[in-house]
């Protein structure tokens, strides 16, 4: 039924990292994937890329997320409250954001994906 | 998934104490040519598989990009066996659904970094291309003004860390390898012939499975691309792939590969669907999780130090993966 589809809930995705990787990402759950997805946050070191990944998912349709430096990984948790984090940082810095994403006080189980593509 | 032993382990304390998944995304196993292999390998179609050739050409324009990036310093990525490869030795283990056991390997810097251009007479040097007149007669230089999205996501974002995209790929403080070489044994006897190349006239690999029942060749020629530099779909999607199957005592059948466009291969779509559309039983069982991640990157962290040590490496005194 038309409304029970306009009631189910949007999975949520904090991206970490806005570099070219993150572009696959959140282009997907933009576009496709839109009826079931969407993006709740942005976490990167560099303000001016989290700006730029903002004015792409305008640009797809997608409402602008609020944005946190890496050093407010924790706050960006607490306050977007994600149901899963996608992780396209440099690569050793891959398992900072597995374990704090995990480890993050929340009442619900947390999904973090790994990016190697 | 990450690049060494320390970093691997807080990954699974993380998952063990919380509970929650880890998911990977290894798109190569979704192109719909690796996943053709799984199905023939599995259906038994040269039988036991008892050694595989496995080549992998990165070309002089993709290819060249790592010793451009934060790729280029070891510390960062771990080398190339390590982000580059963790893809194709995870194809190994998914496609004969085993693990590495011991791991050879050797290494070198052959073709990039300063010292190797001066030795084929380069005299003329810069650090990163912007701004450099040198850099304008460097076809290897990447001219980030040039490129829309390159110059918004970097050229336009460096004041903030100092991260320079376009550094010479013939520079100083390079300390990845470009020329790789690997000898794996497997947990099920088979034997892998891994090379890897970051300088080849073109992008793509060749896979040889040897069996008790004859042979597996596949060719994938990609079409090469600068990360973020152009359009997403086409980034390692295929130009021409083949597939020969050469059972024993029988005529070679070239196989079919279902036609999917789209970027690495045509997985990416596929592994989309995975990852955020409806969940579907997958036959292949390509889903991939942190213990897939460790498997596959210890084949290279084993290789790094068997480079740095000259000695044959047991993976499972450098890890032990239950």
């Amino acid at each position: 039924m038309a409304s029970e589809v306009a009631a189910r809930v949007r999975r949520r995705y904090a991206l970490i990292g806005t570099g070219g990787r993150a572009i696959f990402f959140y282009t997907a759950i933009a576009q496709e994937y839109k009826a079931t997805s969407e993006v709740v946050a942005f976490t990167d070191t560099n303000q001016t890329r989290m700006n730029y990944a903002n004015q792409k998912l305008q640009a797809l349709g997608h409402a602008s997320v609020p944005t946190y430096l890496a050093s407010e990984f924790d706050k960006m948790i607490k306050e977007t409250k994600p149901d899963e984090v996608i992780v396209t940082t440099i690569d050793r810095t891959h398992n900072i954001y597995v374990s704090d994403g995990s480890s993050s006080e929340s009442e619900w189980s947390r999904d973090i994906w790994c990016m190697t593509c | 998934m990450t690049i060494d032993v320390p970093r691997t382990l807080s990954i699974f304390d993380a998952v063990s104490k919380t509970g929650n998944n880890v998911r990977v995304t290894f798109n190569y196993r979704y192109a719909p040519h690796n996943t053709k292999v799984f199905e023939l390998i599995r259906s038994g179609a040269i039988g036991k598989v008892t050694s595989v050739h496995f080549e992998w050409c990165l070309d002089t324009f993709h290819g060249a990009d790592y010793f451009r990036r934060w790729h280029r310093d070891k510390k960062n990525s771990g080398g190339l066996l390590v982000h580059k490869s963790t893809h194709h030795f995870d194809l190994i283990n998914f496609w004969l659904q085993t693990r590495p056991a011991t791991v050879y390997a050797q290494g070198d810097l052959k073709f990039y970094g300063r010292e190797n251009a001066e030795s084929r007479g380069v005299d003329k040097f810069y650090t990163r291309a912007n701004g450099s007149e040198v850099a304008q007669g460097d076809p290897f230089a990447l001219h980030l003004k040039d490129h829309e999205q390159l110059k918004a996501l970097y050229l336009d974002a460096e004041h903030e860390d100092a991260y320079y995209r376009d550094q010479s790929v013939f520079g100083d403080g390079i300390s990845i390898e470009d020329t790789m070489n690997v000898l794996v044994r497997y947990k099920n006897g088979a034997v892998l012939t891994y090379s890897l190349t970051a300088y080849a006239p073109w992008e793509g690999f060749r896979v040889s499975f040897n069996g008790t029942g004859g042979r597996l060749e596949l060719e994938v020629v990609e079409h090469s691309y600068v990360n973020s530099g152009g359009e997403q779909t086409v980034e390692g999607s295929t130009s021409k792939t083949t597939l020969m199957l050469r059972q024993l005592l029988k005529q070679p059948e070239e196989i079919e590969i279902p036609s999917v466009g789209g970027a690495h291969g045509g997985g990416d779509a596929v592994l989309l669907n995975d990852l955020f559309g409806e969940p579907v039983t997958d036959e292949y069982m390509r889903a991939a999780s942190h213990v897939d991640g460790a498997l596959s990157i210890l084949t290279g962290i084993a290789a790094n130090r068997s480079i740095a040590t000259g000695q044959v490496v047991n993976v499972d005194d450098v890890l032990r993966i239950p």
